[in-house]
Formats: structure tokens, C-alpha cells, sequence
């Protein structure tokens, strides 16, 4: 069924009796040309474009709990493409185009949402390391606005603009960015490669691997064993333990980041706003909510929540730079389990086993990245090359010395 | 937000090597405030991971450097590779904010439990 907004109006004219489930519920067959583990944001794009792209469409997609139960239905929902390095800045540049015909693209409202993204800068120097970012991001042809602390205020009149530790000289505006419906994205997708008639399982988790000869012969599962000759993981934080299945040790540790969400109020933040040196930033969500959040809790965990110092530390960030939040009562906060790499960037590549393919290290910006990272994995996977955008994102750079550390911390899992 | 659990309280400067003390006994230490220990974790500098005792290799030394002249693969794979467990591991906290003890602590990724805490030679604690 396709959707539009006729449909919405003679389904309520009559009863909304005629909707139909958005995807099948089919039960796993014994072989496929192609699976990919996990149900995330990631994993059904790939899908979705092997399908769709590449014409593969005998494929399976193994999903342990629900579709979107991951990070897909957990992130703050952030969509941007300012990055600086080559390797993360064709990447994203590529990425924010497919989520511009996103909605045409699958039939699903999304509610891409690209009401400019701030950066704010707080120094001579911070202020000269944000022109530079701005200019990267022109070259790679995307926008950037470099914006004085008038500039800012004009946008955000509600900051503290009186606040002495950080005070504000200015941000850096990326107008095309913003935010999109995260669920939205997995059903989107979902919806989309179930109809050029993938298999989305649910319910099924991946228990092992098998090998033959240096190659991948299928999976074993809950609810038995798939043959394949082609194997994707994009499991996100669990990662190491699916690739462990194959005897494989990643360049990855599991970390959690928080996230909370306000009742909802009256429109009150247009804008994506982040506070990098208070570890902070804040969007409003379309239903009114307050979706905000801050770093890592920082030692590895998989407990999908987080500890309460980081939430204390949040909560003063956002207090610190916009006080008339203070009356907002918190509704929820959460956790998810991110798979960081040791530079922040992550690796959509082979792995030593032949057919058996990676797709990892999103840290907490996978969630712009669906649509660029599905359309190269799926590149990757029919191919078996690496597409012109995802080269640089290599298992083997590590051991190359190739990082692409764009916050430039070093090689520590913890500090991207 | 800070409440006491009695049977884990910990001193939010000497952390879990002082367990059971109320308050903290560590010489010099002004602390009477007691953080479960989910809250002290955060009190904490996470300093490198140490590979788990879960691969079941026994006690090991708390650095897994390679010798100087052990090949790069070996730096590599100290460097950036992960276990990663989910369950029991161990890891080098650094109490920066407090009293710069180093201490090695055996915990539950997944339950968030502490399972056990040494101080490393040279630490206050
Ligand atoms: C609080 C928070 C805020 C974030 N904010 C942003 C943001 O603003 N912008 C941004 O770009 N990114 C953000 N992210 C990051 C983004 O959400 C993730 O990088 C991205 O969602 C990860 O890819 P995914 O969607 O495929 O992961 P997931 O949705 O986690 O998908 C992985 C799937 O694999 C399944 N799986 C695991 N093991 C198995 C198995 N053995 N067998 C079968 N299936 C298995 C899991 O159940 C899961 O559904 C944020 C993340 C969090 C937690
Ligand atoms: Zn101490």
C-alpha cells in the first residue's frame, strides 16, 4: 500500500479499517543469497540498497529482539554533516544528500526536520578551529555559517550570555542540519525492503558463525541454522560478540551514553544547539519534548542505562548555558550501548573471512549515518569493493596508523 | 539523589578500597559523604582497559604493554584491540579528582556490580 496524505484522509473517512501491517513477519528459510545481523537503523538500510541498488533481494535480515529495539529507536536523533576530515566529511556529505530524498525515496514520513544545527564556541581559539571546520565542510560542498556572538543571540536569545567560565563568542551554524524521527527511520526502511520482499526475522538472534575453509558458510540462530555465503554484522554494541562467533577481536569497546526527554511544551528551541565544553546539547522533538544529552558515563558497560553523576553533570551543563529550562520536568532517560572505536570513526570493510563482512564503530553518530552506511555496505557486500566514500573507513587502518580522529583525543575507545 | 546503601558504601574521594569504612579512614581524608556504587563509579577516572580475566589466563600484570622491541602487530593489537566482554573485567581506575590513588577494579559490565578492588603500589589508598 502506497502512503500518502489521500490515504490518511479516506482511511479516517472510513474508520481507518484498511491499513495493512507495513511488513510481513516471514519465517526464516533454510538458505539465503545474503543476511545481515542485527534489525538497527544500519542493518536494514543495508537491506534495503542491496535490494534496491544491487538487485539482491533472496536476503535476510536476523534481528535478536524487535525491529529498531537498538540504538536506531535510542539516539537524540541529530542529522548533520560537519565533519572535517577527508574520509568522515565525503562520508556524512553523502549521507545528509539520501536523507534529503529520504521520504520520497521509502514512502514513510520521516519528519526530516533540517532546522539548523549550532556549534558554540567559547574562545579566540575554539572560534578559529570552528572557521576552519566551516570552511571544510564548504569545500566538501555542504553549508556552514560562521556566526559572532550577536549572531548567536539573535538565533538564541534564551542562552546565559553572562556566563563567565564558558562565555560566548559565537557558533558555528550548519544550516541543512537538524534532526529526523528515529523509529520512523527503521520503519522506513523496514517497510521499504520488506516490499522489494527481503525477509526482516525477528526474534531470531545469531548464535554462531560457521566457517569453512576461510569462508562463511551461514549462521546458527534462535530459531535455527541459515546458510549464506554472504554475512554482514552490523550489530552496533554488540559487535565484539558476534564477531568473536568467527574467532575475530575488535578494535571496539561498548560504552553507554544517556539521553533524556522533558514533558512536552509549547515550541520553545528551533534549533539544534551544542554545548561542547559543557558536554551538552539539546534539540526540541516535534511532540514538544526537551530531547537532550551529554557524554559517554566513560567506562565500558552494557547495562543500557546509565549512572547518575553523568545525569547530575548533564542536567548542570543544560542549567549552565540556558537556565529557563529549569522548570521542564524530565519524563525519561535512557541508555544505549554504543560501539566505540579507538578514533571515533567507524569501519565498513571485509573482514580475514571470506563473505563475512563488518559494519561497526559508529560511536554515537550512527544515527546520521544510516543511509550513507547502508548504501556502502551494500556496495561492499554485492561488489565485494569498497565504495568510493567508505574507503578510508578500514579494519586495518589502526594498524596502518590511517585514524581518523576527528576530535583529535588520541587512540582511547572512551574520548571520542 | 545521594542516598547510602549500607552494605556498599564507599567514600566518594577513597572509593570502593575503603568499603566498609564510615567514614573513610584513609589518613587525611575530610569525606563523610557515602555514593552507592553505581554513583562513586563516576567519581572516577576510567585510565585503560586491562584485558579480562574471563579468558580465563589467571592473574595477570596490570600492564599488558609489548616489550619495546615485540612487533607492531603486538602494539596494535594492545593499542586498539578489545575483549570487550560482556560480564566480569577489570580495569585501571585513576581517582583524579580525590586522592590519585590507581586502582584495579574487577566488575560486571552488564550488572554494574564491583566485584573486587586492589590498590596499585604507589596509590594513597
Ligand atoms: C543516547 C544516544 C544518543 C545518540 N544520539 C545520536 C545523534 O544525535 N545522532 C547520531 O547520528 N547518532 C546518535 N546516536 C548513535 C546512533 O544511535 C547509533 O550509532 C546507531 O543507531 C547504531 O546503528 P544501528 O541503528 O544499526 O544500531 P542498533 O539499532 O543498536 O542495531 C543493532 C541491532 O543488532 C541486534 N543484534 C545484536 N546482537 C545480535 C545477534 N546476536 N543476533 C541478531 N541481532 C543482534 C540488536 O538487537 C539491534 O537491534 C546516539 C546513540 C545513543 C544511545
Ligand atoms: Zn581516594
Amino acid at each position: 500500500m502506497r502512503y500518502s496524505g489521500f490515504k490518511v484522509l479516506t482511511q479516517g473517512l472510513f474508520g481507518n479499517r484498511g491499513w495493512k501491517p507495513a511488513w510481513r513477519d516471514p519465517a526464516p528459510k533454510a538458505e539465503y543469497d545474503a543476511i545481515i545481523i542485527g534489525g538497527g537503523g544500519h542493518g536494514l538500510s543495508t537491506a534495503y540498497y542491496l535490494a534496491k541498488n544491487h538487485g539482491l533481494t533472496n536476503i535476510a535480515v536476523l534481528e535478536k529482539g524487535y525491529l529498531g529495539s537498538g540504538n536506531i529507536g535510542r539516539n537524540t536523533t541529530i542529522v548533520r554533516a560537519n565533519y572535517f576530515l577527508p574520509g568522515n566529511s565525503e562520508f556524512y556529505s553523502h549521507s545528509l544528500k539520501l536523507w534529503e530524498g529520504l521520504e520520497s525515496e521509502l514512502n514513510y514520513n520521516v519528519m526530516h526536520s533540517q532546522r539548523g544545527l549550532i556549534n558554540l564556541f567559547h574562545s579566540d581559539g575554539q572560534r578559529d578551529a570552528f572557521a576552519r571546520r566551516g570552511n571544510a565542510m564548504i569545500n566538501q560542498g555542504d553549508d556552514a555559517i560562521l556566526l559572532d556572538r550577536d549572531g548567536v543571540r539573535e538565533l538564541l536569545p534564551y542562552l546565559d550570555y553572562d556566563n563567565t567560565r564558558f562565555p560566548i563568542y559565537g557558533g558555528l551554524l550548519h544550516p541543512r542540519g537538524g534532526t529526523a524521527r528515529h523509529d520512523a527511520v527503521a520503519w522506513g526502511y523496514a517497510r521499504a525492503a520488506d516490499r522489494r520482499g527481503v525477509d526482516l526475522i525477528q526474534n531470531c538472534e545469531v548464535t554462531g558463525i560457521d566457517v569453512q575453509n576461510g569462508r562463511v558458510t551461514g549462521v546458527q540462530t534462535t530459531r535455527g541454522a541459515i546458510r549464506a555465503k554472504k554475512v554482514g554484522i552490523v550489530v552496533a554494541g554488540r559487535s565484539s560478540q558476534v564477531a568473536a562467533m568467527a574467532g575475530l577481536r575488535l578494535p571496539i569497546e561498548s560504552h553507554i551514553l544517556q539521553a533524556f526527554v522533558t514533558e512536552g511544551l509549547k515550541p520553545v528551541i528551533d534549533h539544534v544547539i551544542s554545548f561542547g565544553m559543557g558536554h551538552f546539547y539539546i534539540s526540541q522533538s516535534d511532540k514538544g519534548g526537551l530531547v537532550f544529552g551529554g557524554d559517554l558515563d566513560f567506562y565500558a558497560s552494557y547495562a543500557s542505562r546509565g549512572n547518575l553523576p553523568m545525569v547530575e553533570h548533564v542536567m548542570e551543563a543544560g542549567m549552565t548555558l540556558m537556565p529557563m529550562i529549569g522548570r521542564a520536568r524530565v519524563l525519561r532517560s535512557w541508555g544505549g550501548i554504543m560501539d566505540m572505536s579507538p578514533d571515533g570513526s567507524p569501519i565498513i570493510d571485509r573482514t580475514p573471512i571470506e563473505g563475512l563482512y563488518l559494519d561497526c564503530g559508529w560511536n554515537y553518530g550512527g544515527f546520521k549515518a544510516v543511509p550513507a552506511s547502508g548504501w556502502c555496505m551494500a556496495h561492499l557486500m554485492a561488489t565485494g569493493e569498497s565504495h568510493e566514500v567508505a574507503r578510508r573507513f578500514t579494519l586495518n587502518r589502526f594498524a596502518k596508523g590511517h585514524l581518523i580522529d576527528e576530535e583529535g583525543t588520541g587512540s582511547q575507545h572512551n574520548l571520542h | 539523589m545521594r542516598k547510602a546503601r549500607a552494605a556498599s558504601t564507599i567514600c566518594i574521594d577513597h572509593g570502593p578500597s575503603f568499603p566498609f569504612a564510615a567514614p573513610c579512614r584513609a589518613v587525611g581524608c575530610l569525606r563523610r559523604e557515602y555514593f552507592c556504587q553505581d554513583e562513586a563509579a563516576g567519581s572516577f577516572i576510567l585510565a585503560k582497559i586491562l584485558r579480562g580475566e574471563a579468558e580465563g589466563r589467571g592473574a595477570e600484570p596490570l600492564h599488558h604493554a609489548p616489550k619495546a622491541d615485540a612487533p607492531a602487530s603486538a602494539w596494535d593489537d594492545y593499542l586498539h584491540n578489545r575483549d570487550n566482554p560482556a560480564g566480569v573485567t577489570q580495569d585501571l581506575w585513576f581517582h583524579e579528582q580525590g586522592c590519585a590513588s590507581w586502582l584495579k577494579v574487577t566488575r560486571n559490565t552488564v550488572t554494574h556490580e564491583i566485584l573486587a578492588v586492589e590498590a596499585v603500589a604507589g596509590g594513597a589508598a
